[in-house]
């Protein structure tokens, strides 16, 4: 993933695949067929990973962290594929929770194409509980900021579930 | 040195610093957030003003990072600085203005004594004078935060100047 999102080095983008892995592994085995739903319209893809070994489950054995991280390394991955999206740098807040994503090639003298990118991953619950989730990342994204187009992300590990959708600005 | 150059050395730095910090070398964290700040602060004063969206991003992540130094007066200075800045678009205007304020942080660790607002708190991380903060406040986990944990916090303060804003 690091040779084509810019703001992923090599050793982020391999953190995350490992932290995708075992949240996969909670529930799933390899390859898996996954519904991505953008703005609605649905299309599926297939997840594939390396089983984590032991030492790998010990490693990523803080939840919170390995969804996180897991999520990450999901949403991404569905936004390029949705949207040709490419991470581009890591949103310097605070927030600690998102991205700017931009087109293939930006990024490199400036972020005027860039959009916001939130993040949220799901471990155990279902199609509810995913599409409650990304309903709560649009409104965190309203409230960031207004002006910055933006999109959500939710992927949903044992729901076999990845959801984007823009963020409209409040009225 | 362009922005990129500025910028690409800001974000090394500043994941250097986070694993550090990860590390528990608090000192050198706060160093490295320091001089990625610095960075970050030079790639904003790189761009042209037509750069908005950039702008805003850059003067965003450039007072954060001095925030994560725990150099507050650099932090308000630059986060002033661009505030006056009317190219500055809306929604950093909208985050520069919310750096200043009181912000909310989890606290793992049971105090030994019950904490109230207007009672200073040493955050315990170092040994430095400066990891001293004023509790404006105390608040309530909501359930949708408590959910994402894996320890339940036994406190909620708010603090002004609060650099270890997690929720």
């Amino acid at each position: 993933m690091h040779e084509r999102h810019r703001g992923l080095t090599q050793a982020l983008a391999t953190s995350y695949q490992e932290a995708a892995s075992v949240c996969l592994n909670r529930f799933h085995a390899s390859p898996l067929e996954i519904t991505l739903s953008d703005s609605g319209a649905e299309m599926t893809a297939q997840l594939r990973w390396l089983t984590p070994d032991a030492r790998m489950l010990g490693a990523w054995a803080n939840a919170t962290d390995t969804t996180r991280n897991g999520a990450y390394c999901c949403v991404i991955a569905g936004v390029e594929l949705l949207r040709s999206l490419v991470a581009v740098r890591r949103a310097e807040t605070g927030t600690g929770s998102d991205y700017y994503v931009g087109p293939p090639g930006s990024g490199q003298t400036d972020l005027e194409d860039c959009l916001r990118l939130e993040v949220s991953g799901v471990s155990a619950g279902d199609y509810p509980d995913v599409r409650r989730r990304l309903t709560e990342k649009v409104a965190q994204a309203q409230r960031g900021d207004s002006s910055l187009p933006a999109l959500a992300g939710v992927i949903g590990f044992s729901a076999k579930l990845l959801i984007v959708e823009d963020v409209q600005e409040e009225s | 040195m362009s922005w990129d150059d500025h910028h690409s050395l800001s974000e090394r730095l500043a994941i250097e610093a986070d694993a550090t910090n990860r590390t528990g070398d608090i000192v050198r964290a706060q160093d490295l957030f320091a001089r990625a700040a610095t960075e970050e602060s030079a790639a904003l004063d790189a761009l042209p003003q037509e750069k908005l969206r950039t702008r805003g991003i850059t003067a965003v992540s450039a007072v954060a990072l001095w925030f994560k130094a725990r150099d507050y007066v650099a932090a308000e200075r630059l986060a002033n600085r661009c505030l006056e800045d009317p190219q500055m678009p809306h929604f950093a205007q909208k985050q520069l203005r919310e750096s200043g304020s009181p912000n909310t942080a989890l606290v793992l660790l049971a105090p030994q004594s019950p904490i109230g607002a207007g009672q200073e708190i040493d955050w315990g991380l170092t040994s430095d004078d400066d990891a001293v903060f004023t509790v404006t406040g105390v608040g309530v986990l909501s359930e949708e935060n408590a959910g994402k944990l894996s320890r339940v916090p036994q406190s909620i303060f708010v603090m002004k100047g609060n650099p270890f804003c997690n929720l």
